[in-house]
């Protein structure tokens, strides 16, 4: 019987403009002339030419298994950047990966989760998996990828990842596999490993006021709550600022510390409220919500959202059994650098790092996290998603 | 959270999601995604006759058919899942699909609730009928494609699906309708609506057992029944008619021939109904009442499709009466949170917020009736704080319920009495003017002057302060009348506690002014407004200056130069003082260092002041050490005063940090010394270099009055300590005379100059030398002079 095989992490990063010399940088870091990697991760800002970016990566680390995407800021130990590259390189015997893509076609999210889950099959038999998820954070519900990759992996495989993004453009984001810069896509990396992989969520929002009731919704468009339109009732009952009542930049701006949580059998999932209808007075969220379900507001600042930060670390390193991890993914939503201001980001990312204790950090700020270890639905919002590796 | 209420939702939820799909695989697939979202599980199956229809949970290929055939025909009751481990499981039937089951199945750390079971079996019945209605379209469908000649059937074939696809859409209405809160009473109205289009039925009717007579069924709703029949039969006994039977019996009860049922009802059969069907409405399976339909038409049958479409409309008026219930019981919890988020946890009275509102309402009635005069008092514990520290925290709070049961009692029952907070209470008296508010405030009083007899068999005395304001009309701002009343009683404090005082406009005026001053202090701290002015302090055996008292000057824009004695105070409690102090250090070591650079002013030296304030501030020694090496200046030059107040507070706590501050190599001085009330003995373990003798006793000095004798005790008491000592308000060549005859070494008031603006010092210290050597020249030797090195020439 032979023990685990050896694993390590490595991250690097750069934020040199010339696309194809960060890529390089960022990953002859990540390596330190190790050759036995088995798997690249990349998270880079969305102002770089992929292509060149991708080339420089691969000047170095040659035909290495790669997934990655365009951010809305990079995470790293060393702190939050933003028009950068950060890259994880994965390595060691104790590690085996595979990645797979695929457009976003006619049969949309679940179709392309369908083909990317099919890859986990390709890995040889290893104690423990995961499948990495990046996708096209701009694509619609995120929901449909989970449900398509839980249709082939069932409950076998958890699933970890990230929206792409593209610095709050909203308007294109980027995926990588391999040799591939694609748009529109999904891309996805089964890791298998000889130690286990733990998975970590929390949100770190709170109730604000007293229960009500979603009376109308249509989808993701929320018409009223306790009868009454719902976009004066949100803005009466948090007592938003003025120019969020009129102008739609102010109103995104104060939405972002102001999700709505949806009564679940178990607590409650947050909904990001990404625009108002100033004339029909309803709220646009990011995802369903249910008529005639219990809602609250909710609110968070920068201690609840540290807090959940240390949550999340914890209930991901908690798989591993008190072994230090080799490596600590994170995916971060955008939405909580609305609370971070101030120096907060780099607070948060010091209090990953410092979970991490000493060993590589690698992530990104998200367009919605993608965590799914119980149950079947796995998309979310505004939620801090961790992946410790054991 | 109501758990009905959640179901229902999770109900509509599958209805909407699969009403509209395409194929049964399609309906298959999201039903049991939704169902095992809804239920949190990793494991959903449909199997029918030893078939697995479909499943979810397992990788595609490595599903356990045979396991899963077992558990659904109960064979085995649990399942394992990779990535899950050992699974509890919950069955329900779905008739849609012959003798099928869904099966559900979850870590069994997590064992299914009753709740859950029931809401797995609405949701099956919910995938059920999408599987008939989508089988019936296949159906149809297959048929055209084989043969025109069965347009009979076809057409069959298509009524019913026509039956299905509105029993799905009405039943989506419903359930929308129940879900977004519409009234009970429509909500029912549209099932019995609903039942009645899609039967074609002539009448339909729902009752429902009575709450308070269960021995009789009410009417509820109906359509089609006569209006005198609907009156004479509104109040029946359980058991009547098809509808009673189906309440008796728990069960669908159905008749082709209504005038031969056992118990019918008085005048149905006159009125020419001639066949029946009832459908029991259960709550937690009970009956509690029936879902009835009836027709005139001869030959009437009811099919099964018939059967099962009434049952459904049944099972949602159960679905809306749990609803109902689950509403009002949130209600009832938000009336509760809504009760509790307007009164005071300790003593049950209203908060600040509901007696803002009430005040606010007070105002209002005031303006509507001409101005009744209304009245706000607001009462203060005295001393509670003490009570609190010393007694603790059980004996406070029952003080606190003690004196708002007593408060409540001396008032009114119109009255309202509030608790603001911590030891504040407020009351409202309505039609109340002043002499009946000083009254009232006069009985407050008396009725909490008696002794409080507390837990641990502790008597406690207390006393109030109120501050009492009579007002009239509408206020724009409670929150202001309640600030002026606030005010008044700050003022009831201030003249001695135990008592009240009426609120004055003068008192807002005092209050807006200190405001005012806070915002622009504020300001004149981020605008530098400040400048540094020096006072000289002459030496006493030369008559040169030696030293520079530096002092804080606030150059307001418009009011020019203020008087410290206005903002300093202030400074103090805002905490301002600690950036202004900060700045004179900085100031007065920079300019006596540039001042040190010419011949003139070569041994120089500075005191600057400093505040209790600063003097606990952690980064005093930081700040001195920075001013010091910025400046240039020797520490030795700069001298840092203290008041004695602040000596004698702490003494202990004060030699530490002046030990500290001495070890800079700066010198300490004691400001204003003598009216500290306390033993000199502490000047011995103090590290101070000078003593300050304070002008009040320096003015006494030549008049030869007490103060003037502690004077000179002061100056005694320096020499023994070996302490310089520096006279501050000299005024009077007299005094200074007297001064320098007693052993005063330093000299300092208006007699030799104001304190000046640096610009002015060096001309102000050389016109002081001049004016002294010129008195020196003329002789002019003051009177009293008893050694030459004492011998100084005064200006005049």
């Amino acid at each position: 019987m032979t023990g685990p095989g050896d694993r390590w992490t490595g991250t690097g990063r750069s934020s040199t403009a010339d696309a194809r010399t960060a890529g390089a940088e960022a990953a002859r870091a990540a390596l330190a002339g190790r050759d036995d990697v088995t798997l690249l991760v990349v998270f880079c800002s969305d102002g770089y030419d992929a292509g060149d970016l991708l080339a420089g990566v691969r000047g170095v680390a040659g035909s290495t298994p790669l997934i990655g995407c365009s951010t809305a800021g990079e995470i790293a130990a060393d702190g939050p950047g933003d028009a950068g590259v950060v890259v994880m390189a994965l390595g060691g015997s104790g590690f085996t990966a595979r990645t797979a893509h695929a457009e976003i076609g006619d049969g949309g999210l679940r179709e392309a989760g369908a083909r990317v889950a099919a890859v986990a099959a390709e890995v040889d038999d290893r104690p423990h998996r995961v499948l990495l998820l990046l996708s096209d954070g701009l694509a619609g519900d995120q929901e449909q990828l989970v449900r398509g990759v839980y249709g082939v992996l069932g409950a076998a495989v958890p699933m970890v990842g990230g929206c792409a993004g593209d610095d709050l453009r909203m308007t294109r984001t980027t995926q990588l596999q391999d040799d591939r810069a694609l748009t529109g896509s999904v891309v996805a990396a089964v890791l298998g490993s000889d130690a286990p992989l733990g998975i970590g969520v929390s949100h770190g929002w709170q109730r604000v006021g007293d229960p009500m009731l979603v009376t109308d919704s249509v989808d993701n468009r929320v018409l009223s709550i306790d009868d009454k339109p719902a976009l004066d009732v949100y803005l009466t009952r948090l007592s938003a600022p003025e120019e969020a009542w009129t102008d739609a930049a102010a109103f995104t701006r104060f939405a972002l510390t102001h999700p709505l949580g949806i009564s679940r059998r178990r607590g409650e999932h947050v909904r990001f409220v990404a625009e108002a209808d100033f004339d029909r007075r309803e709220l646009v969220c990011v995802a369903h919500v249910p008529r005639g379900g219990l809602a609250w507001f909710m609110e968070g600042d920068e201690e609840s959202v540290l807090s959940a930060t240390d949550a999340a670390c914890s209930a991901a390193l908690a798989p591993l059994g008190g072994a230090d991890p080799v490596g600590l993914l994170a995916f971060d939503c955008i939405a909580r650098r609305g609370v971070l201001e101030d120096g907060g980001l780099a607070r948060e990312t010091s209090r990953i790092a410092a979970n991490a204790g000493g060993a590589p950090v690698a992530g990104f700020y998200t367009y919605g996290e993608i965590a799914r270890t119980s149950g079947t639905s796995g998309f979310h919002n505004q939620t801090l998603v961790v992946l410790a590796v054991g | 959270m109501p758990r009905n209420h959640w179901s229902t939702q999770q109900l509509t939820e599958l209805l909407t999601a699969v009403v509209d799909l395409p194929d049964r695989a399609t309906i298959v697939q999201r039903s049991l995604e939704h169902m095992a979202e809804s239920l949190e599980c990793e494991v959903a199956a449909l199997v029918d006759d030893g078939i697995v229809l479909h499943s979810l949970g397992y990788p595609a290929g490595a599903t356990p058919v045979a396991l899963l055939v077992d558990v659904a025909e109960g064979r085995a009751t649990t399942l394992e899942c990779e990535g899950v481990g050992d699974c509890t499981v919950a069955l329900a039937e779905c008739a849609g699909v012959g003798g099928g089951s869904v099966l559900l199945a979850r870590s069994e750390s997590l064992p299914f609730v009753q709740e859950e079971r029931a809401l797995l079996r609405g949701m099956a019945q919910v995938l059920s009928l999408a599987l008939q209605g989508r089988r019936l379209v296949d159906e149809e469908r297959g048929h055209r494609r084989l043969s025109d000649a069965h347009a009979a059937d076809n057409a069959k074939l298509l009524a019913s699906l026509r039956e299905r696809q509105e029993l799905l859409e009405r039943l989506s209405r419903i359930q929308r309708s129940i879900s977004s809160r519409q009234p009970l009473n429509d909500v029912l109205d549209a099932i019995v609506a609903g039942a009645a289009e899609l039967l074609g039925e002539d009448i339909v009717g729902l009752r429902l057992v009575d709450t308070v007579d269960p021995r009789y069924m009410l009417m509820v709703s109906s359509i089609g029944v006569p209006e005198e029949l609907a009156l004479a039969t509104a109040r029946q006994p359980v058991g009547q008619g098809v509808g009673g039977r189906a309440i008796v019996e728990n069960t669908l009860v159905l008749t082709s021939h209504y005038p031969s049922v056992e118990q019918p009802l008085p005048g149905f059969a006159a009125d020419g109904i001639l066949a029946a069907m009832a459908c029991p409405v259960r709550q937690g399976g009970e009956a509690v009442g029936s879902l009835v339909v009836a027709t005139r038409r001869p030959h009437r049958t009811y099919s099964a499709t018939e059967q099962e479409a009434l049952t459904a409309f049944a099972e949602h008026v159960s679905l809306a009466l749990n609803d109902a219930q689950s509403v009002q019981a949130l209600h009832r919890a938000v009336d509760e949170a809504t009760r509790q988020s307007l009164h005071d946890s300790l003593t049950g009275l209203p908060n600040r917020a509901l007696f803002l509102d009430r005040l606010a309402h007070a105002g209002e009635r005031s303006a509507r009736q001409d101005g009744a005069p209304y009245t706000l008092l607001f009462i203060d514990v005295d001393d509670f704080k003490v009570v609190n520290d010393s007694l603790g925290h059980l004996v406070g709070d029952r003080l606190l319920t003690a004196v708002a049961e007593r408060v409540q009692a001396s008032l009114r029952t119109q009255d309202t009495v509030a608790r603001l907070g911590g030891d504040e209470f407020a009351v409202l008296l309505e039609d109340s003017d002043v002499p009946d508010a000083t009254a009232a405030a006069e009985r407050v009083l008396e009725a909490l002057a008696g002794p409080f007899d507390l837990p641990g068999r502790q008597t406690v005395h207390v006393s109030a302060s109120i501050g009492l304001v009579t007002t009239r009309g509408s206020r724009d701002q409670a929150e202001e009348l309640l600030r002026d009343a606030d005010v008044a009683m700050y003022r009831a404090k201030a003249e001695g506690k135990h008592r009240y005082v009426v609120f004055e406009p003068a008192m807002r005026d005092r209050l807006q002014r200190r405001t005012e001053l806070e915002s622009e202090l504020r300001r004149a701290v981020a605008e530098e407004q400040f400048t540094v002015h020096y006072q000289p302090v002459l030496d006493a055996r030369t008559g040169t200056v030696m030293s520079t008292e530096a002092l804080l000057r606030w150059e307001h824009p418009r009011r020019g130069l203020v008087s410290p004695a206005e903002f300093v105070p202030l400074a103090e409690d805002t905490g301002l003082i600690v950036a202004m102090g900060r700045f004179v250090l900085r100031e007065a070591c920079r300019q006596t260092a540039e001042w040190r650079g010419s011949p003139a002013l070569a041994d120089l030296t500075v005191s600057v002041n400093l505040s209790p304030r600063q003097l606990q501030e952690p980064g005093l020694l930081e700040d001195v050490r920075q001013a010091l090496a910025d400046s240039g200046l020797p520490p030795c030059a700069l001298v840092l005063e203290i008041t004695e107040n602040l000596l004698v507070r702490d003494v202990e706590q004060a030699a530490h940090r002046l030990d500290s501050l001495k070890s800079l190599g700066v010198r300490l001085a004691v400001d204003d010394f003598g009216t500290g009330y306390s033993s000199l003995s502490y000047l011995s373990r103090l590290p101070v270099d000078i003593l300050k003798v304070d002008k009040a006793f320096v003015a006494g000095i030549a008049r030869e009055e007490s103060a003037g004798k502690l004077a000179w005790a002061v100056l005694a008491l320096a020499e023994s300590l070996g302490l310089e000592t520096v006279a501050e308000g000299v005024e009077t060549p007299e005094q200074a005379e007297a001064l320098i005859a007693q052993g005063c070494t330093r000299l300092q008031g208006f007699l030799f100059s104001r304190p000046v603006p640096a610009s002015v010092l060096p001309g102000t210290a050389a016109a002081l030398r001049d004016r002294l050597s010129m008195a020196a020249s003329a002789r002019r030797v003051v009177p009293g002079m008893r050694t030459p090195e004492r011998e100084i020439a005064l200006p005049t």
